[in-house]
């Protein structure tokens, strides 16, 4: 068991997922400023969990990836949330296929850019998508092959690429 | 294209000064978040800057169609209709926002201090109009246009600006903000594109009375899932504004229209393409006649 005691312990949490947090909050919200509330928002959370308790560091982890989905959700759920951007305000050197990559995932639903990333960048498997995202195996399952053959069509459509 | 995907997402990195900020909250947290609770502000920052000028260019383009410099005339001569969204304003009829992605609006604070600022989408049409003023009793108009371009052509500034949560935002090197407790267009150059109308007001100048009865809604902005108590909120934001519109005729002749603004809840997916899983309801601002 491990828990957020000390400053030190905390600080290298920071390091070692602050980039994590954001890059799954920006592709959530497109919105360099949000992303970086989601992150403060999420670290937060962590200071003031309750049991801050954490089997191991996979289990932080995902707690932390849970914590930022749903920080994520209450920022789109509310109407007053600050002006949002579509993708293009994060200033990024993007090589051409990866700009369309991104513009692409840009017209992706929420949900799936999340089953996407957590399996094709930090290489969950479904099982364990559905575990830290709190769904059925069969749903996660499902969103991963139609947002992997919506990323493809898009490509297709648009950029004559596959997937 | 899997390795685009990874290589496009691992560019995606928080600045230093963010990470250093989150490893302070230790220290801030311990100092007071675990006695009183964080008073959260969702003010902006500077980075939001260039992010917020682009949100405006496409708000205006969004609205390109009912903010246009070709304003049609509608009515009789003496009458004026105000519209927003190019529907027409009445009593009964509420016309809400409808620009969720851009332009729509803000609002920063915690459960003892607000201040917010909300889109304006209103224009009038009618005959023989020479000029168009909105005048606010509480509150401000907030007008952000690209310098020596805004389509104010007189206004009053309030005795002191208020802070809102937008003002920061549309703030930037081209553009310039000005608040007004009335301003005044010419009636075919209402807006423009380019232009932003907010209607802006912060707690920071209230009467202590009005602020205890905001703080008595112990609105938690971590908390916004409770669309009914946001509702309660907005309503309590916006029900006292004020805001009239006053057109002057061509032979100096002016009629006057007071404007209510009300809140109400809508569900996502009316306004957006949405999957069904992910609806959820929110608050808009509404605009009729009193």
């Amino acid at each position: 068991m491990r828990s957020i005691k000390d400053q030190e312990e905390y600080t290298k949490i920071v390091e070692r997922y602050a980039d994590m947090i954001f890059r799954i909050a920006y592709q959530n919200l497109f919105h360099t400023s949000d992303a970086q509330d989601v992150v403060q928002d999420v670290f937060l959370k962590l200071l003031r969990c309750e049991n801050p308790c954490f089997q191991d560091e996979e289990h932080l982890k995902a707690w932390l990836i849970r914590v930022t989905v749903n920080q994520c959700l209450d920022y789109r759920r509310s109407f007053f949330r600050r002006h949002t951007v579509p993708f293009g305000d994060l200033e990024i050197p993007y090589e051409p296929k990866e700009q369309a990559v991104m513009e692409e995932l840009y017209e992706l639903p929420s949900d799936y850019r999340n089953i996407l990333y957590l399996y094709y960048y930090e290489e969950y498997t479904i099982k364990e998508i559905a575990e830290i995202l709190g769904k059925k195996q069969n749903t996660v399952n499902s969103k991963l092959t139609r947002g992997r053959r919506r990323l493809k069509k898009l490509m297709e459509v648009k950029h004559g690429e596959l997937l | 294209m899997e390795n685009c995907y990874k290589s496009a997402l691992e560019k995606i990195k928080l600045d230093q000064s963010e990470k250093d900020k989150a490893k302070e909250l230790f220290f801030s947290d311990q100092e007071t978040g675990r006695k009183s609770g964080r008073k959260k502000y969702c003010m902006l920052k500077p980075a939001a800057v260039f992010a917020a000028m682009a949100a405006l260019i496409l708000a205006a383009n969004a609205l390109r169609g009912y903010f246009g410099s070709e304003v049609l005339d509608a009515g009789e001569s003496g009458e004026f209709v105000i519209t927003a969204y190019a529907q027409e304003l009445t009593k009964t009829g509420q016309v809400y926002t409808k620009q969720l992605e851009a332009g729509s609006g803000g609002m920063a604070g915690n459960s003892e201090e607000i201040s917010f600022a909300f889109w304006f989408p209103l224009e009038c049409r009618g005959k023989n109009i020479d000029t168009v003023t909105y005048t606010i009793q509480n509150g401000a108009f907030q007008i952000t246009a690209p310098a020596g371009r805004s389509p104010v052509v007189a206004g009053e500034e309030p005795d002191v600006p208020i802070e809102a949560s937008s003002s920061f935002l549309l703030a930037g090197d081209q553009n310039e903000t000005r608040q007004y407790r009335s301003f005044t267009v010419d009636y075919k150059k209402q807006s423009n594109a380019e232009t932003s109308i907010e209607v802006v007001d912060a707690s920071a100048r209230w009467e202590p009375e009005k602020r205890r009865q905001y703080q008595a809604f112990g609105f938690e902005f971590s908390d916004q899932k409770n669309v009914e108590l946001e509702k309660e909120v907005c309503d309590f934001l916006t029900k006292d504004l004020g805001i009239s519109c006053t057109v002057t005729f061509l032979d100096g002749t002016t009629k006057t229209k007071e404007i209510a603004v009300s809140n109400k809840i809508v569900m996502m997916s009316q306004i957006h393409d949405l999957p069904e899983e992910e609806d959820f309801g929110i608050v808009v601002r509404c605009f009729s006649l009193q």
